[in-house]
């Protein structure tokens, strides 16, 4: 095995793959649009027509009255009244994105022209309560208040993040888009390889010094480029376009390229199955098929019958999707991030053993 | 000088087909040797066991003092292959494959020289897909003349080109064999064994059948030329066979076809005869018998039934 040929291979794999539009395209082009159409779907779907907010009133008077009244005439709320309790709960539930807390003696205090205060509780992940939410809810607040006493606005808005995270349905397919396209990736571009085989051109490149090792390594080297490029323009547009959270950004380019390698891996291990390249497409969709349906990507596995929530339980996009999900997001993931990395170093290992094992010039 | 291949009772069966049944010979370095025979003979899958790219099952195998079984990755820095489908990356350039495997090599020869000497230097960046058989073929050639090779092996090289395209590839092994380098060539036509080979096995059902240089081969096969004529009266076969350098004769309603050593000595002689007789002859063709002749009489068949 020898650098300048592993070198040598990974450019001829690379000057041949900027040269195939196909290839360019199902790469480069289509998941990006996939990744934007889902995202625009999600959107449309998701998107509240008004925004839930809830109301604590710690005491009652014509002051709060007229909040109240004030919120419910805006279109942009729909106003929830509840106690504290009640109100913080359907906040961590994701119920409401936002509450405004007016404390007891909060009248009092402005009528003994002493400065009052209230809070307002938000989730501190959603753009929607940071951006329009708390700067809404103050500005009521104040106008009520000036309306009322027609003098200069006393009232502290104090503004307190919730700790646990309504996280929003493109924070939740995001991370599995992008994990869902580097699996095809893996499968699909091992395509290349069957042709390769079938044409005679790895036996040319085996009947040199060229060692199986270094096809392997240029091979998965030049497909971790591809996979880097790819996951790099969809995180841009999931970020960019549609506010997907990023959070852990090293940990997450680990795990994206041990899945990388994973399905790199099992893309070789497919390959030896096929004898020709028209053969390979069917056998690379029976692999990546049941992994769309059922690894926790586009529908929640909890919507499965349990016998195929079992077998989704060995898919390795299943753990790949749900580490990058718990890194990307900071949210709780379906299993302990311990045991996505060990299945994953496990099909890791399997997958290339069986890869080198079975790896043939011909 | 020692040969630089040996080969002693070499087999390889795939189940009850003996692809190669027990073949022998030897290579000297610096010749262009062939290995004639029609398809399914077993030359590509002794040319592969040599190349190291399959194994035998049984036999003595010594390629330039290495065993290809077991020495593969050493012998494939000292040999060139070519194997018998071009195997190109459609999307490289020819430039770019004699890059791309030069970077296997320790050593490799400039790129630009092989480009002029496979005649590729006006299409070295047309990618592979594009070029035509023959062009795509040189190439591979190219290919395997990379590491400056002592040997180098040609399986078919010229099996689907047209006879312009056969002649330009025929000059770059001529060319091959100038620099000093040993070709082990291995062809179903005729014309190509018998314009390139030095040395000649011919091998049918996986057995060499003949082995000789080409001339030779016809020598041991036939007299130096067939003549066949027809005469207006008939001449005594007897006569005939009592001619100078006249070998056989078969005589048949005043048709006659004569073996013999040289036309030039055998002719004269023939008129002569003729005119004692009162006899024209008309219809006069010599024949110099070649490699098909051979095998139609080795085999009874002819090369590509």
């Amino acid at each position: 095995m020898t650098f300048s040929g592993t070198m040598g291979l990974l450019w001829g794999f690379s000057l041949e793959f900027l040269r195939d539009r196909t290839a360019l395209f199902f790469t480069f082009v289509f998941p990006p649009i996939f990744t934007i159409v889902v995202g625009f779907i999600i959107g449309a779907f998701s998107q509240p027509t008004s925004h839930p907010v809830g109301l604590v009133l710690g005491e009652s008077s014509p002051r709060t009255q007229a909040i109240a009244s004030a919120i419910e005439a805006n279109p942009v709320f729909e106003l929830t009244v509840g106690d504290r309790l009640s109100q913080t709960a359907a906040l961590n539930e994701g119920d409401l994105k936002a509450v405004l807390v007016i404390p007891e003696g909060f009248g009092t205090s402005l009528d003994a022209q002493d400065r009052a205060q209230v809070e307002i509780l938000y989730d501190n992940r959603d753009q929607d309560a940071i951006r329009v939410l708390i700067p809404a809810l103050g500005a009521i607040v104040d106008g009520v208040d000036r309306t009322l006493a027609g003098n200069i606005p006393r009232i502290d808005v104090v503004t307190t993040p919730n700790t646990t995270r309504n996280l929003s349905t493109i924070d939740f397919v995001g991370p599995g888009i992008i994990s869902f396209s580097i699996m095809q990736l893996g499968i699909f571009s091992a395509i290349n390889l069957v042709a390769r085989r079938e044409k005679k051109v790895l036996k040319r490149v085996g009947a040199t010094p060229a060692t199986k090792s270094m096809v392997l390594v240029a091979g998965i080297l030049h497909r971790v480029m591809i996979a880097a490029i790819q996951a790099a323009l969809q995180l841009v547009i999931l970020v960019v376009g549609f506010g997907l959270d990023f959070f852990n950004p090293l940990a997450v380019v680990g795990v994206l390229l041990l899945g990388t390698l994973v399905f790199v891996g099992l893309g070789f291990t497919t390959s030896s199955f096929a004898r020709t390249e028209e053969a390979m497409f069917p056998i690379a969709q029976l692999v990546s098929l049941p992994m769309f349906v059922l690894a926790g990507v586009f529908f929640p596995l909890d919507v499965f019958p349990e016998f195929m929530q079992w077998f989704a339980n060995l898919l390795p996009l299943t753990y790949f999707a749900d580490a990058v999900r718990q890194l990307m997001i900071e949210a709780e993931g379906r299993y302990e991030m311990w045991l996505n990395l060990t299945v994953l170093a496990a099909w890791l290992v399997g997958g290339f053993i069986v890869a080198s094992w079975r790896f043939n010039w011909e | 000088m020692d040969p630089i291949v040996l080969v002693e009772d070499l087999r390889k069966h795939y189940g009850d087909v003996k692809a190669v049944d027990g073949i022998s010979f030897a290579v000297e370095p610096g010749i262009v040797f062939g290995m004639l025979g029609p398809n399914g003979a077993g030359k590509s899958t002794t040319v592969e066991i040599l190349e190291g790219l399959r194994e035998r099952d049984s036999g003595e195998v010594s390629v330039l003092g290495l065993d290809p079984g077991t020495q593969q990755s050493a012998l494939s820095e000292k040999i060139g292959i070519q194997l018998q489908s071009s195997a190109l990356f459609p999307k490289l350039s020819a430039r770019e494959h004699l890059q791309m495997f030069g970077s296997f090599y320790r050593d490799s020869r400039d790129v630009d020289e092989l480009l002029d000497l496979v005649g590729l230097t006006e299409r070295q960046k047309a990618y592979s897909e594009n070029l035509s058989g023959g062009q795509q073929q040189r190439l591979a050639v190219a290919l395997a003349l990379l590491s400056d090779p002592q040997l180098v092996f040609l399986d078919e090289p010229t099996t689907g080109l047209d006879p312009q395209a056969r002649r330009r590839l025929w000059e770059v092994v001529t060319q091959m064999k100038e620099r000093g380098t040993t070709v082990f060539l291995t062809t179903h036509f005729m014309d190509e064994a018998q314009n390139l080979a030095d040395y000649l096995v011919v091998v049918d059902n996986g057995k060499i059948i003949a082995a000789d240089t080409p001339a030779g081969l016809i020598r041991a096969n036939f007299g130096g030329a067939n003549l066949t004529f027809n005469a207006s009266s008939e001449l005594a076969t007897n006569d005939l066979e009592n001619l100078i350098g006249v070998e056989a004769v078969i005589a048949a309603d005043g048709n006659y076809e004569l073996s013999v050593a040289d036309a030039t000595i055998a002719l004269p002689e023939v008129f002569s005869l003729a005119s004692r007789s009162g006899s024209v002859l008309d219809e006069i063709h010599v024949h110099r018998p070649n490699l098909e002749d051979v095998f139609l009489k080795l085999t009874g068949r002819r090369i590509r039934d």
